[in-house]
């Protein structure tokens, strides 16, 4: 009942402030502009066109994607020869209820990326002493890559091991037009849940391309059929089109979590640490230390009052958004819920920070700047981390093909614990993307956004374990500086 | 059985002794008070009995049980000098969070809080924000908290602190009042007249260490001092008076006789008459509990009441030739 009378107090020392009415109405401003954002559904032509765009940038994808790297040439920076596809034909064989219900036939050219400049080049410096490389290999090893998986080469070895110019591999197996229609398949059916449920190989007029006639069936998952974004209620659309879930997965935990999340915290942790200090005045704290309550207990819930101020304001931006999108989209995906404890226990982090301040200093600007000073410290250390790791996965790509165990630099070990030993800021934004990310979309397009992130995922007992720890280290330490000076 | 009992009690702020040794006790439905100048050690010493400065040496109880801890804090009631209130309650919500905090229910709380802000002056006030409050109004608000949940012990530090006149005499009968509730009150005041009307005992403070302690009557209980002034042309009998063993101290035109054991003012009055001398003037001097803080403070600290005493021969000297003139 005390504690619950001190929770009391600090939310109406904020609702004194006006700080809180203030953070709600703008809050709801803010979904209001969330509510004017449209999503319609993209016809299947520009769903197709979109998704062979997005098939013909030069990444390379191993053992069925798990494994992504751009194929760019080190030296130059300009991308490696890759396969580019088009849509020669198309045709609505069906039309559905919805645009991801019905049927489709198309023909697809592949062909090299880069045929003509390699020609032209070679031709102009009179030094082509190499054999030119029919076209169809890059589509070829790119599909053989594809298949790789494993310890042992199966169907390519890398002719220099750290080399991963294309050209240069050796196809061991020839790849098989099955081998093909999986690859292209799957690929489709992560974006769009679109099944193949036809595939032929049609002879092409230049013997460097393929040309593959494609039948598709109705989408199993119509939710996650790509959709163009309009904003302010239909004022302006989105020229391309993504699939719902990712759209949604990017509002809710880009714009939401870490914007939204990011300017809540930063926000509360001006407001918050006006509270301790406040509480702490000379006038003020001999009142409270008069009453029957422990000096730990006061201070705690004081703490667990600013908590509770970034637990309303989260939790009325989160369910709001999670309303307003579930009535626009028709999606009620309860995982972005998950962004509000998280969101609450990265503030936690700072406001402990705050909170050992407050006792040590009573003042709130100081406050304010050595909670705002570490909020960087570990900004800079996640942002770093973050380098690190994209070095670490280019080796473990490397590593992939050489089929050895991944070396990897020594600073990006010693970055990465840093961040282990520090608390978790980045990372329970990680693990809030996650929760959303499995909430929005199918399996197929985790697996998919499974390759572009990191390799290891942050484990949630490490990160709330050693956040726990820093937290309960911190407030430890500014209750027993509370609890033995003299006021 | 004593509600505040202290041995010895010692506290030390780095270089600074702010107590040194101080041994009082207090009994149950006594108003006591305690006097002492800026940083004599008297806030310090409520302080500590409430747990909020911790001491160094001695002991200190409260109800016989450890001074400072929550279970003892229940059964008190403080008002702090120089106190802040959070500006964004009202003197209602402000007792009733002070209420849960003290354990009350939710319909005592109700029940108490108009009837007790409507005794101290705050009912037609109670649900404004305390930010919009005068300072008097602010320290009816710190009685009420300090006697809301009818705490057995009470400490005032200051309590008539910017107070008008009315509201001290109220703030006297509040105390009274608590008093004739069977509570013991402490109060720690500047305001030498508010305590000697108010208190049953006193004690005095000067630095860290109590110098004087007992009854006001105790306190002030005459020392035998007369003031006598007879007509200008007369000459007043001071070396007779001297050789009966009189000790004498001219003030002016006039002579204040100070009597020591066994001495009566007989004597002085029979030789005045016997010379056929006018008295014009004869007081039995009277001591305040202001001049019996002054003698003390002065007595364990010499020199710390000399501008005080440089103006009262300053006063003197302009009252005997204001005098003089009129005569004239």
């Amino acid at each position: 009942m005390k504690a619950i009378a001190i929770l009391r107090d600090s939310l109406r020392e904020a609702w004194d402030s006006k700080t809180l009415l203030v953070m709600l109405v703008l809050i709801a401003i803010f979904m209001v502009g969330v509510a004017s954002i449209g999503y319609n559904a993209a016809t299947p032509r520009v769903v197709f066109d979109q998704h062979y765009a997005m098939m013909s940038q030069g990444i390379l994808r191993i053992d069925k994607g798990k494994v992504e790297l751009p194929l760019i040439d080190p030296k130059t920076r300009l991308p490696f020869p890759h396969p580019t596809y088009e849509i020669t034909s198309f045709r609505i064989t069906k039309e559905g209820s919805h645009p991801s219900l019905g049927e489709q036939e198309y023909t697809i050219l592949i062909r090299n990326s880069d045929a003509e400049k390699d020609g032209k080049d070679k031709e102009k410096d009179g030094k082509n002493t190499e054999k030119k490389e029919p076209q169809v290999e890059m589509f070829e090893r790119m599909v053989a890559a594809w298949h790789e998986s494993g310890s042992s080469s199966e169907y390519l070895r890398l002719e220099e091991k750290n080399d991963i110019d294309p050209r240069k591999w050796v196809l061991i197996k020839p790849v098989t037009d099955e081998m093909a229609r999986d690859y292209l398949s799957v690929m489709l059916e992560r974006e769009t849940q679109v099944p193949i449920t036809s595939f032929e190989r049609l002879p092409a007029l230049n013997p460097n391309e393929r040309v593959y006639k494609i039948t598709t069936g109705p989408s199993s998952e119509p939710r996650v059929w790509p959709v163009k974004l309009s904003i302010g209620f239909g004022a302006w659309e989105s020229p391309g089109a993504g699939p719902l879930g990712v759209m949604l997965h990017f509002m809710q935990d880009y714009i939401i979590s870490s914007v939204g999340g990011l300017l809540i915290i930063l926000i509360a942790v001006i407001i918050t640490s006006f509270f301790i200090p406040n509480m702490l005045r000379p006038g003020s704290v001999v009142m409270l230390l008069s009453k029957p309550i422990g000096r730990t207990t006061l201070l705690l819930f004081k703490y667990f009052g600013g908590l509770f101020f970034v637990l309303i304001l989260s939790a009325f931006l989160v369910g709001g958004v999670w309303l307003i999108t579930g009535i626009r989209a028709g999606i009620w995906a309860p995982g972005i819920f998950a962004v509000v404890p998280l969101m609450t226990l990265t503030f936690s982090i700072l406001y402990a920070v705050s909170t050992l301040a407050a006792v040590l200093t009573r003042n709130s600007i100081v406050c304010i700047l050595v909670t705002l000073a570490f909020a960087g410290l570990l900004w800079l250390v996640g942002k770093i981390d973050v380098i690190a790791k994209e070095f670490q996965k280019a080796e473990d790509v490397m590593a992939e093909l050489r089929k050895e165990e991944p070396k990897y630099d020594q600073w990006t070990v010693v970055i990465g614990t840093i961040n282990q030993v520090l608390p978790r800021w980045r990372d329970i934004d990680v693990l809030t993307g996650e929760v959303v990310e499995k909430s929005l979309m199918t399996l197929k397009q985790q697996e998919a956004r499974q390759s572009v992130k990191q390799k290891h995922l942050p484990t949630w007992g490490g990160t709330i374990g050693v956040t726990a720890l820093w937290i309960a280290a911190m407030l430890g330490l500014a209750s027993w500086r509370f609890s033995a000076k003299d006021y | 059985m004593a509600v505040i009992e202290t041995r010895d009690l010692r506290k030390r702020y780095k270089q600074v002794e702010a107590l040194r040794g101080v041994t009082l006790k207090v009994e149950p439905g006594e108003v006591f008070g305690l006097l002492g100048q800026n940083g004599a050690g008297k806030t310090t010493l409520i302080k500590i009995l409430l747990g909020i400065v911790k001491f160094g040496e001695g002991e200190a109880t409260l109800f016989h049980h450890p001074a400072g801890t929550a279970d003892v804090r229940n059964r008190v009631g403080y008002l702090p000098e120089d106190h802040r209130f959070p500006e964004y309650h009202s003197a209602y919500s402000l007792l009733d969070y002070y209420g849960i905090l003290y354990g009350m229910s939710k319909d005592d709380r109700r029940k108490k809080i108009p009837e007790l802000l409507d005794q101290v002056g705050l009912a037609s006030r109670m649900n404004d924000k305390i930010r919009t409050y005068s300072k008097g109004m602010k320290q009816r608000t710190g009685i009420a908290q300090a006697i809301f949940h009818d705490p057995e012990l009470i400490f005032l530090d200051e309590p008539t602190d910017g107070v008008d006149p009315v509201g001290r005499r109220e703030i006297r009968e509040i105390i009274e009042d608590r008093r004739k509730r069977g509570a013991t009150v402490f109060v720690n005041s500047h305001l030498l007249g508010e305590i000697e009307m108010m208190c049953d005992r006193v004690a005095i403070m000067q630095k860290g260490q109590l110098i004087r302690e007992g009854t006001v009557q105790e306190l002030t209980a005459q020392r035998g001092v007369y003031v006598i002034g007879i007509l200008e042309r007369d000459r007043f009998p001071e070396f007779e008076l001297r050789q009966e063993g009189f000790n004498l101290r001219e003030i002016g035109d006039r002579w204040e006789i100070t009597l020591t054991d066994g001495q009566s003012i007989t004597p002085v009055l029979e030789l005045l008459r016997a010379q056929n001398l006018n008295v014009v003037h004869m007081i039995e001097k009277k001591q305040t509990l202001e001049d019996i803080f002054v003698s003390m403070v002065e007595a364990a600290e010499p020199g710390v009441d000399a501008r005080r005493k440089r103006r009262a021969v300053e006063r003197d000297e302009y009252e005997r030739g204001r005098d003089r003139r009129d005569r004239r």
